[in-house]
């Protein structure tokens, strides 16, 4: 009896974590609604919490804030906890505010940030199904999709080995984005609290 | 003629002098290794916020200090997104580079930073040398051709500051703040001669 009900267990959890390849035409469907829901999208405001993971670390780094995103491109992330901080993305450049000290930094002359700046962008509206970019594999989990894509650019590649994203099944809107180093050591990031189109004032992306 | 080969030997021999001893009393040393213990404990996650002035710009980030075993530390810095910057390993005389990003990768910043996180976070230091003001006792321990001086204060036994000097010149200054349950809450550290200065705020998890 008691290896009949560790076996149910065992059963339990590994179908609850199992991740099945989508068939290439649910993955089509599935595209094309992300990509739909994409172009509808004019804002994003929503609470998040990021997760740092370093293999050697007792316990992963977590901090909290707030995105707000304005179609085309303005994006304002705001760390709130343990340490304010604010990250504006507008007009090709990226302003910070480090508790009170100002910067900015021109993303036109650097590719690294501007290539970042548009991962960024598509990753949190879900549309990164750029095949030129990534090759990309969907898989169905019990409660989410999960999609990843493996950049191609070895440049992007030396940093970030794969993005993971992950959308709620009714509607396809992006839940978290797990961004895995070649070490194997990840960034996660959980979003709640989402509104899509809610009114937000340019005033937001004031430095 | 006398007197300008005088105070030319004055002035070589005073420019020579150790900034950092100066109003200093060398006195016997009471203990043989002087022991850092603010990056000692293996089940601590030392997790700073940084923000860095080089070059007249600022940044910021993340750094990460973590005792892996005796002698050995691992060091990450990484922006605030989580991105990494370095991940540096440091044993004993060993350095292991995890990663680099490619615009820091140049040897005049890996030996500064490796300089720097080594004086640190180096735990156990073989004393040659010892001083006194009125508040602080004074060890100095060579380490790599240089020389640290660790400033210990008299009442509390706390380190309140570690000066990293060649025989003739200060190189780098680290100070302590904020001490408490043995980690320091707030560290600067200051280069001469060099403009790089980093402020690490810890952050409670």
């Amino acid at each position: 009896m008691r290896n009949y009900i560790i076996l149910l267990l065992f059963i339990g959890v590994y179908s609850a974590s199992a991740q099945r390849p989508l068939s290439a035409l649910e993955a089509k469907e599935f595209k094309q609604k992300v990509i739909k829901s994409a172009e509808q999208t004019e804002t994003i405001v929503s609470d998040f919490t990021q997760y740092k993971h370093l293999s050697f670390l007792n316990n992963e780094i977590k901090t909290e804030g707030k995105l707000v995103f304005k179609a085309p491109n303005f994006i304002k992330w705001e760390y709130i906890e343990p340490y304010q901080y604010s990250a504006i993305f507008k007009n090709d450049k990226l302003y910070v505010d480090d508790s009170g000290t100002k910067s900015d930094i021109d993303l036109g002359a650097n590719k690294t940030f501007r290539n970042f700046n548009s991962l960024i962008v598509n990753s949190i509206k879900g549309d990164m199904f750029n095949e030129s970019q990534f090759d990309i594999t969907f898989f169905s989990t019990q409660d989410e999709y999960l999609v990843k894509f493996i950049p191609k650019d070895t440049n992007i590649r030396e940093y970030i080995a794969i993005f993971e994203l992950t959308f709620t099944k009714e509607n396809p809107d992006v839940t978290s984005v797990k961004m895995i180093e070649p070490s194997e050591d990840f960034t996660r990031i959980v979003f709640k609290n989402k509104k899509l189109n809610t009114t937000v004032s340019h005033a937001v992306f004031n430095h | 003629m006398r007197f300008l080969i005088i105070s030319l030997c004055i002035c070589l021999f005073s420019s020579c002098a150790l900034q950092t001893t100066k109003g200093l009393f060398e006195i016997p040393a009471n203990k043989q290794v002087y022991v850092n213990s603010y990056f000692s404990n293996l089940s601590t996650d030392y997790v700073y916020k940084a923000k860095i002035e080089a070059f007249s710009n600022s940044f910021g980030g993340i750094l990460i200090i973590k005792k892996i075993d005796t002698n050995q530390h691992r060091i990450v810095f990484t922006t605030e997104f989580g991105n990494k910057i370095f991940d540096f390993e440091l044993l004993d005389d060993e350095v292991k580079i995890h990663f680099i990003m490619d615009q820091l990768d140049k040897e005049i910043v890996i030996n500064t930073l490796i300089n720097d996180f080594r004086v640190l976070t180096h735990e156990n230091n073989s004393v040659d040398k010892a001083f006194e003001n009125t508040v602080e006792n004074i060890y100095r321990t060579p380490l790599k051709k240089r020389f640290n001086f660790y400033f210990e204060n008299k009442d509390t036994q706390k380190l309140n500051q570690i000066r990293n000097t060649t025989a003739t010149k200060e190189k780098t200054i680290i100070q302590f703040k904020k001490i408490e349950e043995a980690i320091s809450k707030e560290i600067s550290i200051t280069h001469n001669g060099f403009p790089l200065s980093v402020n690490l705020f810890f952050l409670d998890q």
